[in-house]
């Protein structure tokens, strides 16, 4: 990033709230959000209450990046997403379930009926 | 992510339904704290209030949003502790960023881990939450108690002062290594 890119980022600190179309214009893709995402990239990513493992993740979609090359704001949502989707992928500790067993079996009456197949 | 399509999996807050957002707790108490041990603390106090407080959960609404709200809270309020004990953390920690090397080929993955964690906590955790969790706005600035306003220029400024630090060690502009952690010292406090 150049002089002055660096001046257009401090002139926006000057604003309360810089929309994203403005951003996109000035400096590219600073980032890329889950939700502008195309499908089969979204899949590789953290989809909030999805239950399914996350699939493998597909080559990153080119298209945004050949419109306008920010390879500084690439950098910033993949390293994101890699520390993030690291241990997401993860097996749920052992201590946890045990931990929500205790819970569970110190409640007499829990709070809510229990789910269909639960012991 | 649509709003309507985190709000469609809402889940009863059944114990099933905690332990399939473990893996979301993890990821998001690491990507905040930036240590795996006090991460995995974090979510154990999380599971425990979450599961004293189950009556204030609306079933059929978003249950890891929920449970966000309350680790980032737990964080919070440890992180207030932890600033009456350490003068100015965030001012030690801009320091530091200033003596990043600059002539760094390239910034590594470390390196971005680290700088994540110099970032102020609002900006931090609105980053994590929009870019890395794949809530819309309005989620995640009902997780942190905020205007989706605020929660877009949190974003953009997060992603702003990484920019900085990434081009930093890339190399491309030395001379603006004086620049790096300024935004703080900017009289902004009140325009959140």
């Amino acid at each position: 990033m150049g002089k002055t890119s660096r001046k257009t980022i401090v002139a926006e600190f000057g604003k309360t709230e810089v929309r994203e179309g403005e951003q996109d214009a000035k400096m590219g893709p600073a980032l890329t959000l889950a939700h502008e995402l195309s499908a089969p990239d979204h899949e590789g990513l953290v989809v909030l209450n999805s239950r399914r493992p996350p699939q493998e993740r597909s080559p990153r979609s080119k298209s945004r990046s050949e419109a306008a090359p920010n390879k500084v704001g690439e950098e910033i949502g993949a390293h994101l997403r890699n520390i993030y989707n690291d241990v997401l992928e993860q097996p749920v500790p052992e201590r946890f379930i045990e931990l929500l067993n205790k819970l569970e079996s110190d409640t007499i009456s829990p709070a809510r009926s229990k789910a269909p197949g639960e012991k | 992510v649509p709003a309507s399509a985190a709000a469609k999996a809402g889940g009863k807050g059944s114990k099933a339904d905690l332990v399939a957002a473990i893996p979301n707790l993890r990821a998001f108490a690491v990507s905040l704290c930036g240590n795996a041990d006090r991460a995995d603390d974090l979510v154990q106090e999380t599971l425990v209030k979450a599961w004293s407080s189950l009556a204030s959960f609306t079933e059929g609404t978003n249950l890891t949003a929920w449970l966000f709200t309350i680790l980032r809270n737990i964080h919070y309020s440890e992180y207030r502790k932890r600033r009456r004990e350490t003068p100015d953390p965030d001012g030690l920690i801009a320091a530091r960023l200033v003596s990043l090397p600059a002539q760094n080929a390239h910034m590594d993955f470390l390196d971005f881990r680290a700088a994540l964690q110099k970032l102020p906590l609002d900006q931090r955790e609105a980053l994590i939450l929009v870019a890395a969790s794949g809530l819309s706005y309005e989620e995640a600035a009902a997780i942190c108690n905020c205007a989706p306003g605020t929660m877009k220029s949190r974003v953009n400024r997060a992603r702003n002062r990484l920019a900085d630090v990434l081009s930093l060690s890339s190399g491309a502009d030395i001379g603006d290594a004086y620049f790096v952690g300024e935004p703080t010292a900017l009289p902004r406090a009140g325009n959140d």
